[in-house]
């Protein structure tokens, strides 16, 4: 079997991510995460999401690898009940480009939809991702998760309840 | 709507000690129209705050009630609030969220008006006589009122409406806990969250001063919290201990000591070592400048105040400010604003968002759940009998009390019953806060 270029191996790695999160596999998803892992939703509605800095503006969210931790803690416990019980996902994630690589780190991007189907109302994230991933055996990790939304302004519960 | 249609939304029975609202005022298609004239219009809502404003020739366009306002600062320093509307044929004049300039232009026909409203332009040579706007009425249309307390600007679409000071009446002394704890000034930090829901406005204002709901429902977050505090959840909940109060012209909130970390003053083992020195030093110098008493107030204890009908001041684990209107009778929208110390360090700052972060909007650990609870009502709503929501929570048989300026516990609806008193008299053109 020829081996994997770069953009096919972070593709799949993305593709497994996304199915993770799609079914609702919180505890395997938290196993893709470095120990420094951060996740990061910049405020909706302005230009510069992939570079602005958490410590000086107001995020939607800004987890360090403890919040995040604690966050997921709160999704699988059945008092999350902004998620009880659970919605329907489904994301599509397409684009994957490597931007660069310094060390064993890469840069890389992405955009998704990501459907969330409750109630009978489909609400949709439409967005870019941005990822540090590390090497990790054949695979990776995530070192940074921010998550670029292009829709400017949340609608349905205003709320996100789950793991974009 | 009729007059006759407004009576029985609010159903008091004082010698039962009941307190209850009709579930029809979540949902009633006529309310709508009947809280713009009879609310909206005749209260003072929530513009900005001063420091969004800065700098002379700044402006900020916003969404408040159901205009679109122009609010900016001249080069002389004066502030104004205008309808966001081109005096020619009306075409919306500012489309940008915020920016600097001392000109507005319209596009449309080019008529341009300076910062202080004069129409100075209207982009054609002839078929204009001389004096055509000398009596002004060409010039961008101020809103008739617009003050402010504590560097927060109010407007208030009734010329004859009580100053606002005497509007905010015993809210006062809650704004300036908050003012007071910080000797540079508030200014707002970027990042505005702004979410559309599909149920009524009342839902997510009125939960802002309901306390009573937090230990069951955010039960994931007290326990977030209580290990962020390094408390055990005994110390937690002994904690929780605080008031409630109704301050007059509907104006409620609650008070707690719950620890959850103020970052202006009340360190917590999550904000890390580093912090620790420049927050107690902090701590100190407010107690020692405003006394025990007030000091531990400001420092240690959190308080939610929601200024009649749709402004909320958070000061709790960090400092925010919001506004819920409706686009319909059954839909909403809503702002967060995060208000920061001027000249604060980095380092607290940051912790501060975080902390922020961890309750509060769209992606906080409490906000989607009560914002589930919101929609589980507007579907109940639709699928129920004619029902009374209750609020007789701290009311008993033979209440005598004055409903809108009362002291109960914490976790009792005695802002409720205020917000709701106002709420129906003003519906009902009894109360019009004129004067
Ligand atoms: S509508 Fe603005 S210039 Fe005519
Ligand atoms: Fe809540």
């Amino acid at each position: 079997m020829p081996e994997l270029s770069l953009k096919d191996s972070v593709e799949n790695f993305l593709f497994l991510e996304a199915d993770l999160l799609d079914g609702w596999k919180l505890t395997e998803w938290e196993a893709l995460l470095t120990d420094d892992a951060q996740y990061l939703i910049p405020p909706i509605g302005v230009q510069d999401g992939a570079t602005l800095s958490a410590a000086e503006t107001m995020f939607v969210i800004m987890d360090d690898r403890a919040q995040l931790a604690a966050r997921l803690e709160r999704l699988k416990s059945s008092k999350g009940f902004c998620e009880v019980p659970r919605s329907n996902l489904r994301r599509l994630v397409s684009n994957v480009r490597v931007l660069g690589k310094e060390g064993e780190e890469l840069r890389v991007a992405a955009n998704f939809c990501v459907f969330r189907i409750r109630r009978a109302e489909i609400v949709q994230y439409i967005g870019q991702y941005r990822y540090q991933l590390v090497a990790h055996g054949a695979a990776y990790k995530i070192r940074s998760k921010r998550v670029i939304l292009d829709i400017d302004v949340l609608r349905g519960q205003g709320s996100i309840s789950i793991i974009l | 709507m009729s007059e006759a249609a407004l009576e029985g939304y609010v159903r008091i029975n004082r010698e039962k000690g009941r307190f209850m609202v009709d579930k029809r005022a979540f949902y009633d298609q006529a309310l709508f129209e009947r809280e713009r004239a009879y609310i909206f219009d005749r209260c003072w809502l929530y513009v900005a705050h001063e420091s969004e404003v800065a700098l002379p020739g700044s402006f900020l366009t916003r969404q408040v009630g159901s205009y679109s306002i122009l609010f900016n600062k001249d080069r002389d320093g004066g502030i104004h609030a205008y309808h966001n509307l081109c005096t020619h044929r009306g075409v919306l004049l500012s489309t940008e969220k915020c920016g600097r300039g001392n000109t507005f232009s319209c596009p449309y026909h080019g008529w341009v008006f300076d910062a202080k409203g004069k129409l100075l332009d209207q982009g054609a040579r002839s078929g204009y006589p001389p004096g055509f706007n000398e009596d002004g009425t060409y010039n961008l249309h101020p809103v008739p009122r617009l003050e402010q307390y504590g560097g927060f600007y109010f407007m208030n679409m009734n010329p004859r409406a009580v100053s606002l000071e005497k509007y905010l009446a015993g809210a006062k002394e809650w704004i300036d806990l908050i003012i007071d704890q910080n000797e540079r000034g508030l200014e707002v930090t970027p990042g505005e969250q702004e979410f559309r829901v599909n149920f009524n406005w009342k839902s997510i204002t009125e939960n802002q001063i309901d306390s009573y709901h937090g230990p069951s429902l955010h039960s994931t977050y007290f326990q977030y919290a209580a290990k962020r505090a390094g408390d055990t959840p005994q110390q937690q909940a002994a904690a929780y201990a605080g008031g409630g109060f109704a301050f007059g012209n509907g104006h409620g909130g609650f008070e707690l000591g719950i620890k959850v970390g103020k970052p202006v003053a009340d360190w917590i083992p999550a904000f890390g070592e580093e912090t620790r020195p420049l927050i107690e030093t902090k701590k100190a110098e407010i107690l020692a400048k405003w006394g025990e008493e007030r000091g531990t107030r400001m420092t240690t204890r959190t308080r939610n105040l929601l200024i009649f009908p749709n402004t909320i001041l958070n000061d709790v684990l960090s400092l925010s400010i919001r506004t819920s209107y409706p686009e319909s009778a059954t839909s909403s929208r809503s702002n967060i604003w995060s208000l920061v110390p001027v000249g604060e360090d980095p380092l607290v700052r940051k912790v501060r968002l975080q902390n922020h972060l961890t309750f509060v909007g769209p992606g906080g650990f409490a906000h989607p759940d009560d914002y589930e609870m919101f929609d589980r009502r507007a579907i109940a709503d639709h699928q129920s009998p004619p029902f009374l929501h209750d609020y007789s929570k701290g009311m008993y048989p033979g209440y005598a009390e004055d409903f809108m300026v009362n002291v109960g516990d914490q976790s009792d609806e005695a802002q409720h019953r205020a917000w709701w008193t106002q709420w129906d008299r003003m519906l009902r053109g009894e109360e019009t806060m004129e004067g």
